[in-house]
């Protein structure tokens, strides 16, 4: 019987174990004389046929562990692409090349840089061509300093940089735009942080090659937060903009301009400022923020909130007040203003119940805009071990007659069954304008290893009152997704996402989207892909209920869409392992430690010319990491976590009659990218 | 006198990687178990994907071999057939497999149930063993090391199912701590695992929820099913007994209600 006793803390299925075999001296013993002799070995039977190995090497540009870490790719896409709907775009294509690279440096931080360029088209025109036909970005993030200062610095198309407490607003969200220009964010001890950046708007523009249309005119933030005691975090920011257009409309052939002149050649400056002050203490936060700001040289507009939370127990509790008048801006873009009011919610958590309730309270300063009251509440029970059920429901009330006042109700039935998990879900929504009612069936589908289908079936059918100039409608749409993917062979995969939408009643027109990939290996860094891309927009869309500030009332909109077909040529290489100093973590800043062990002739306590090396001495930094000096006496740590640290040498390998007093014990004071040359002489033993 | 030694970890993310001189072991396996489900007379077809995470090429040895659950859920391989065993319906693609570094290979493996077999439930493992063994130093003495993993499979043929019966409480100390457990036999013919939703309310008065340990009851065993108090304010808390548990207990497809006071 050859049974391998193993002993786990705990059942896992799936175990591993380390046999440690006999070392010689005890296999050389002599076996006990009656051992009994080991039953045959168990034969397993092999599968029939002749079953070629199915191997595949898709992760085999990521096991190259030399060198710190890096990794690059490239793809050279070709497309033909065309439009559909009422004035469909001629046919074009989108062509270029996309690459990405990260890498990592020992002292320098992490790198990485992207760009894409579009090529050619012949005379067709693309979106953009008139414009940039590249987009570029190069980031360093993480570059170490001494007293614990770190620098992030980029240059290219970026985002407007934020400081911490206005990147991570509960509720109120600062859109941060994109530009062309350069950023720098420094962060350092007592959560000191400094961002700066400036440069020309712009947006991303393209589908498969992402290039950076600018907008004209400048824009430029400048901001620092400090906390200047554990709970406190206090911050401030200024943002601007300088004669940048506002809207922006993707290039069009000559004639095809959908914005008038008035609204295209709209431009914007702006100067606004933000402080704010953050409390943070176990489970309970609170944040004040108060900003001002100009917008064309209008008078100031003036804005104050908070918002708080605090957890105890299962439940969390949110709350918070706010005060923006209208018109105000962060760079070249317009924010929420024109809002007074305030929100609370509460969330339960147990391991049954997920639940919250809110309310929020949305008034304009002005008297004009929106004014409601809206109120959300959803559940979820877990009924047993495989069934759940939940529901949610939405009320928007508005303060204005009732004309924007809607309420929806969803409830659904989620269960682990033995094709998956599904969920079957109700819902109905109603509006002055409008009522929807949608019935969906979801189920994510048990897969072999390595493949992955989920589905969706629904049916929406809902009523439009008539509106000036259109008459009421009766609109019936069946939707179907399907998600999904997997290796077909070692060589081939499939990845995909297709949704599709008919009505059949009313004159509502189909939507599609599908972006399907079939994945080609080729070798070992070469890939192909063949994308079927589609999009189209269908002219109906459900009546929702999600938010105090979004009437409830469907939004026409014109049919229109682009399909065609990618073909990708993908070049990818990963490799090395992640930098990590002696002593310190990933990403901490080091120096390099060397030094000589050597024979202190004249015992003056300086290394002079003509004293020998001590070879193949052991030298110890902080007590934990070693090394031995070579034929010359010369130790090298080549990258030591900068600070303070303690060497100290073995003296076993030393020559008679040489010692070191205290152990050769040494402390060094090691700066980042310096470099600390350490001579430690031995005295004859006396 | 073949193991000196012989120490399990159990794979979190089931990344198995040796610090080795000669060769790495260092494999990735998916999915850790099957449980299936088979009737009398089909043959299932099945897929492991064992990925070589080492950058250098490995030889894996694949064979079958039957499991033991000890009292504490320590687990032992057995090498000649055990009762239940499936490994005369099993075959496997091959013993020797050679992966380049980073290479997967989707690893197959049948079970043909023959129409005569009874309901009930067979099971077995899939060992992956590194080829070659590894050499790593313990202190002075360098000491050969073999990586292995083992892949459990269960199969249900038929209308095989468990059949649980909870015959009272106890207090176990698990982790240091004092926790209340119920002992259970499956008198059934079919593995299973329990679940359910617990709560109950210790001396003090506190109240908590109790999660019960979801380990396997095989056929034929009996079991202290350990219910793990915790509550949102602390995930391990120190219990006061007597304590009064509720809740309904699941496992497979059947529940039964529990109204028990552990003292």
């Amino acid at each position: 019987m050859k049974a391998h006793a193993a002993r786990a803390p705990g059942w896992a299925a799936c175990l591993f174990t380390l046999e440690l075999f006999a070392p010689p001296c005890a296999r050389a013993q002599a076996p006990p004389a009656a051992a009994p002799a080991p039953p045959p070995a168990y034969e397993d039977r092999l599968i029939g046929g002749n079953l070629a190995p199915d191997i595949s090497l898709g992760d085999a540009y990521s096991t190259d562990t030399s060198g710190l870490a890096h990794a690059i790719r490239v793809d050279a896409l070709t497309s033909i692409l065309q439009g559909q709907g009422a004035s469909p775009t001629p046919t074009v294509h989108e062509n270029g090349i996309v690459s990405d690279a990260q890498w990592e440096t020992a002292t320098y931080g992490d790198w990485s840089a992207n760009g894409a360029v579009r090529i050619g088209g012949g005379d067709e025109r693309f979106l953009g061509s008139s414009n940039d036909n590249l987009s570029f970005a190069l980031h360093q993030r993480g570059m170490p300093f001494d007293g614990g200062w770190q620098a992030d610095n980029a240059l290219g198309d970026l985002n407007l940089p934020l400081v911490g407490l206005e990147r991570s607003q509960s509720r109120f969200i600062f859109s941060s735009g994109t530009m062309l220009g350069a950023t720098t964010e420094w962060r350092g001890p007592d959560g000191l942080q400094f961002v700066a950046g400036g440069g020309e708007p712009g947006v991303f523009n393209g589908i498969k090659v992402p290039v950076f249309d600018t907008l004209g005119g400048s824009t430029a933030a400048l901001g620092a937060e400090w906390s200047p005691a554990p709970q406190w975090t206090l911050g401030g920011q200024y943002a601007g903009a300088r004669d940048a257009n506002l809207y922006y409309e993707p290039p069009q052939p000559p004639g095809g301009s959908v914005l008038p002149p008035e609204i295209s050649n709209t431009r914007i400056s702006s100067n606004t400022s933000i402080v704010s002050a953050a409390w943070q203490e176990d489970r309970t936060h609170a944040q004040l923020n108060f900003i001002d700001g100009t917008v064309n040289g209008n008078s100031n507009a003036f804005g104050a909130w908070t918002d708080a939370s605090l957890t105890r127990g299962p439940y969390t509790q949110s709350f918070g007040a706010f005060y923006i008048e209208p018109n105000l801006a962060w760079g070249n873009q317009l924010i929420m203003s024109n809002a007074e009011g305030g929100y609370y919610r509460l969330d339960y958590q147990s391991r049954r119940w997920v639940a919250n309730f809110g309310v929020d309270e949305v008034l304009p300063v002005s008297g004009q805009g929106v004014s409601s009251t809206f109120l959300n509440g959803n559940a979820r029970y877990q009924l047993d071990r495989d069934t759940g059920i939940g529901a949610v429901s939405n009320l928007l009330l508005s303060h204005d007659g009732g004309s924007q006042t809607g309420w929806s109700l969803e409830g659904f039935f989620d269960q682990a069954n033995s094709w998956g998990t599904g969920r079957a879900q109700l819902g109905y929504a109603t509006s002055t304008q409008a009522q929807d009612l949608s019935a969906t069936v979801q189920q994510s589908w048990k897969m072999p290893t390595g493949m992955r289908l989920a589905t969706s079936v629904a049916v929406d059918s809902g009523h439009t009152a008539p509106t000036a100039g259109l008459p009421a409608e009766d609109t019936t749409v069946v939707r179907l997704a399907v998600y999904g993917g997997g290796d077909l062979t070692s060589r081939l995969s499939l990845d995909g996402n297709v949704q599709w939408a008919t009505a059949v009643q009313g004159r509502a027109a189909p939507s599609t989207f599908a972006d399907v990939s079939l994945v080609c290996r080729l070798a070992r860094a070469w890939e192909v892909l063949f994308t079927y891309y589609e999009n189209r927009i269908g002219s109906w869309t459900p009546l929702t209920i999600t938010s105090p500030l979004t009437p409830p009332v469907p939004t026409p909109q014109a049919s229109q869409g682009q399909q065609g077909i990618f073909l990708t040529l993908r070049w990818q290489q990963r490799g090395g392992a992640h930098f990590v100093p002696l002593g310190g973590a990933a990403g901490a800043g080091s120096g390099r430690l060397t030094g000589v062990v050597y024979l202190d002739a004249n015992e003056n306590g300086r290394y002079d010319a003509g004293e020998a090396g001590a070879p193949n001495v052991t030298v110890i930094l902080d007590g934990r990491f070693s090394t031995r000096t070579d034929a010359n006496g010369r130790f090298d740590f080549s990258s030591v976590v900068a600070g303070h640290h303690v060497l100290t040498v073995q003296q076993d390998n030393l020559p008679l009659p040489w010692t070191l007093l205290n152990q050769g014990r040494t402390e060094v004071d090691v700066s980042t990218r310096d470099r600390i040359d350490v001579n430690i002489g031995a005295v004859r033993l006396k | 006198m073949r193991a000196l030694i012989s120490t399990p970890i159990v794979l979190l993310g089931l990344v198995a990687s040796i610090d080795a001189r000669a060769e790495d072991f260092a494999a990735v396996v998916s999915p850790p178990r099957f449980e299936l489900a088979a009737k009398a007379g089909t043959k299932l077809r099945q897929v492991i994907e064992v990925t070589n995470r080492s950058p250098t090429p490995a030889h894996y040895r694949f064979h079958t071999a039957d499991f033991v659950l000890g009292a504490d859920y320590g687990v032992s391989f057995h090498d000649e057939l055990l009762p239940q065993s499936c490994r005369p319906w099993v075959a496997i693609e091959r013993s020797l497999v050679a992966l380049p570094g980073g290479g997967t290979i989707r690893y197959r493996f049948e079970v043909q149930v023959p129409p005569e077999a009874p309901a009930g439930e067979c099971r077995f493992a899939i060992m992956i063993e590194a080829d070659e063994p590894s050499v790593t130093k313990a202190g002075a003495v360098q000491l050969p090391i073999v990586g292995r993993i083992g892949v459990i499979v269960y199969v249900t043929v038929g209308d095989g199912a468990p059949q649980l019966e909870v015959f009272g409480p106890e207090i176990v100390t698990q982790n240091g701590q004092r926790v209340p457990a119920l002992r259970v036999h499956n008198s059934g013919s079919v593995h299973t695992r329990m679940s359910g939703f617990l709560t109950g309310k210790d001396a003090t008065g506190k109240t908590y929820d109790f999660t019960p340990s979801d380990l396997p009851i095989l056929p034929g065993d009996i079991r202290s099913v350990v219910l793990t108090p915790s509550s949102p304010d602390n995930p391990s808390p120190t219990l006061t007994f007597p304590v009064a548990v509720k809740g309904t207990l699941e496992w497979s497809d059947q529940k039964a209600d529990l109204d028990e006071t552990f003292r």
